[in-house]
């Protein structure tokens, strides 16, 4: 039977470091494409992930093992990828805007493709559709949706991690799924 | 206009609600066109998502010998280590810098004293190491391995 977070988290602090290995190895995928999906930069998600997996054996130490892990892990991840969104915003104002003027309109010239309807375009036009769409949303629309997806934490337990009610979360997220309807259109 | 569904869609997708309240959403999805397109939407969208699995780098070993500097790391993480030293490992970070460099092969001296007086030069190393593999020809790169694991091995003497 496969041990599990906290089990992995405690054998390592007895001296198993195969135990890292297995807990890094869990979490990996996941939440490398939770950052690279909220950053939209791979330069930016590979040293997030560096940053994110550093602190984490840093601060193993630390870790209460009643705490759930996954809900840890991504706790840590979130506030190293809004520190980066704030030093991003404070030093290079300016191209920011220009490269989301330029995601913008490559999703509108999608999106706003009028004649042919949902339904005609093909499997690749529309996973262009829907990922023009999802980068329509805004940071915390687009996070919330990816937290829910790549942690598999409740709402409740996400709430939590961004310190916010379970109510505002779920509204947020229903509000990003109404606009993402609205950008693609009715699904038949 | 929110017919007081919108969120509770959301929970029952997620499999976050009890099951009893699950065919009551389903009559409400059924009539309710809202409802029933944005829980398409979120179908549509997870489904993309599922096949999107983007290769994590590996972890760096300028950034495992970075996690080594911080205070703290070892006072927690050594205790562990010593017991683990009987196995032939050397430290979680240690093995993946190595593993990293392709010479985990050798990863099994024991270490036990002085561990932290030999950090430095070892983190050093990888730096160093790191640099050439970014910017030398792969003779050099093979020259500073080769140091590197002569370096190790002394520390690993001075330390058994
Ligand atoms: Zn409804």
């Amino acid at each position: 039977m496969a041990l599990t977070d906290a089990e992995l988290v405690k054998a390592f602090k007895e001296g198993d470091a195969g135990a890292l290995d297995e807990l890094i190895s869990r979490y990996k995928g996941p939440l490398y494409a939770y950052l690279l999906k909220l950053a939209r930069d791979s330069n930016a998600a590979d040293d997030l992930f560096q940053e994110v997996f550093v602190k984490v054996i840093k601060k193993l130490g630390s870790y209460g093992e009643e705490d759930k892990f996954s809900a840890w892990l991504f706790t840590v991840a979130h506030h190293a990828i809004m520190d980066h969104f704030r030093a991003q915003t404070r030093r290079r104002e300016e191209s920011l805007y220009a490269a989301h003027g330029d995601s913008r309109a490559l999703a509108d010239t999608l999106a706003c493709d009028e004649p042919s309807p949902a339904a005609a375009l093909d499997a690749a036009e529309r996973a262009g559709a829907i990922e023009a769409a999802f980068e329509k949303l805004s940071p915390d629309q687009r996070e919330i949706f990816l937290l829910r997806h790549y942690s598999g934490l409740s709402f409740r337990e996400i709430a939590g991690i961004l310190k916010i009610p379970i109510g505002t979360a779920l509204a947020r997220m229903s509000r990003a799924l109404a606009k993402l309807r609205g950008e693609l259109g009715n699904i038949s | 206009m929110n017919c007081g569904y919108k969120e509770k869609i959301i929970l029952y997708f997620y499999g976050e609600l009890p099951e009893r309240s699950a065919a009551g959403i389903k009559r409400h999805i059924d009539a309710c066109a809202s409802c029933a397109g944005e829980l398409a939407v979120l179908k549509e969208l997870t489904a993309q998502f599922e096949i999107f699995k983007p290769e994590p780098p590996l972890l760096s070993a300028a950034g495992q010998a970075f996690a080594a500097r911080e205070p703290g790391f070892w006072e927690t993480a050594l205790a562990g280590f010593k017991a683990a030293a009987l196995a032939g490992a050397f430290t979680a970070a240690f093995l993946l810098a190595f593993r990293f460099m392709g010479a985990h092969k050798s990863a099994d001296a024991v270490w036990n004293n002085d561990i932290n007086s030999n950090l430095d030069s070892i983190e050093y190393g990888i730096y160093s190491l790191e640099d050439d593999m970014l910017y030398s020809p792969s003779a050099d790169f093979d020259y500073s391995c080769a140091g590197i694991e002569a370096q190790r091995q002394r520390i690993a003497e001075k330390t058994t």
